[in-house]
């Protein structure tokens, strides 16, 4: 069993990732949409600093979001995908519950 | 698949209306089904009529409308948020002793009963919120 | 025409404080609605979703409905799965030995287990 959880917010103004990060579990997939776009920069450090292992974790942001803030695909880390829209869809098909944190 | 989305937000406070209504479309895109959307708490706006957007801006209640209405997709908004946010239809204006009525088509007022049993016919809910 | 199960496991997660915002009341009305229909129901409290469960409130003061009491009722609806994580309570200096209602103290990885064996998951 495996969930998908989405964060639309940057872990700065919120608790939704960092309380994301700690329930999720290694075959989960996190989605950043929205502002939740903002935590790809300092994602891993927030997990380093919560002593929480995420390289297990699939992440993955909702492209247009991304672009939308001005962040290009190849400034991604490399542990983090892009999806479109269909990708989005095709994230909860594949998991047997979606979490999402606002 | 069937789904189930779940608004909370109203729409252009936040980006969570455009994020649904954007996950609705591609979910049919994609042939799957939406069993029902509904619309709680602060997403009840999504269905006020009396709702206008400048014309260089996307009209979201109008694009939920249209897109429920072409897809015949069944569509709720909780009665128990909505009235207490000015979201009333006919009966319901008629029973607060309101001069007008404003819940856009197709949504209609329906209580939270109409979520779980959208839920349990549904293999996927999912919420978009502020 | 496949028929729709008649019960499903459905996952509250409470991170919201009772009175800042309408979430804490929307969301325990979601709970007690999926009750009436005899669902399984899981309430988990989480990050400022612990306040709710701080006693002796008295929101009248603010012209409120008082969540707390509100809580009260869960049982009579037959709601017993009540956790509540211990690192969010920790965190705002609440002891679990003084919550408004009973609720089982768990960590996150209780939580994790919760999550993948719901159905449907809603977090308000």
């Amino acid at each position: 069993m495996s969930t998908l959880h989405t964060v639309n917010k940057p872990s700065w103004n919120s608790d939704l990732l960092a309380s994301c990060l700690r329930v999720a579990s290694a075959a989960d997939t996190l989605l950043l949409i929205e502002d939740g776009i903002y935590n790809v920069r300092t994602l891993a450090a927030l997990a380093a600093a919560l002593e929480i292992p995420v390289n297990q974790l699939q992440i993955c942001v909702l492209r247009d979001d991304l672009l939308a803030r001005g962040m290009a695909q190849s400034e991604l880390p490399a542990d983090i995908t892009a999806v479109d829209q269909a990708g989005f869809v095709a994230l909860v098909c594949r998991h047997q519950q979606s979490v999402h944190w606002f | 698949m069937k789904f189930t989305i779940v608004l909370h937000a109203a729409p252009y406070t936040s980006q969570a209306s455009l994020s649904a209504l954007r996950f609705a479309q591609a979910s049919l895109a994609a042939g799957h089904e939406i069993v029902r959307v509904f619309f709680y708490y602060d997403g009840v706006h999504n269905t006020n009529e009396f709702s206008a957007a400048p014309q260089d801006e996307l009209d979201l209640v109008e694009a939920w409308s249209t897109l429920l209405q072409e897809h015949g997709i069944d569509a709720v908004t909780c009665v128990s948020s909505s009235i207490k946010r000015g979201i009333i239809d006919t009966r319901e204006a008629r029973r607060h002793d309101r001069q007008g009525h404003n819940l856009r088509a197709p949504a209609v007022l329906s209580g939270l009963g109409q979520l779980v049993d959208a839920s349990l016919a549904s293999d996927r809910t999912i919420s978009f919120g502020a | 025409m496949d028929t729709a199960p008649v019960q499903k496991q459905f996952t509250f997660l409470a991170r919201r404080s009772p009175y800042g915002s309408g979430h804490a009341r929307a969301m325990l009305d979601m709970v007690l609605a999926t009750a009436v229909f005899d669902q399984k129901v899981t309430l988990i409290f989480l990050d400022d979703g612990v306040l709710q469960l701080q006693r002796n409130q008295a929101a009248a003061g603010i012209g409120a409905k008082d969540l707390g009491a509100a809580l009260g009722v869960l049982p009579l609806y037959d709601i017993q799965q009540i956790f509540v994580d211990g690192q969010s309570l920790q965190l705002r200096g609440m002891s679990p030995q003084e919550l408004a209602i009973p609720a089982t103290v768990c960590d996150s990885a209780r939580i994790s287990q919760l999550l993948h064996e719901s159905d449907v998951v809603f977090t308000l």
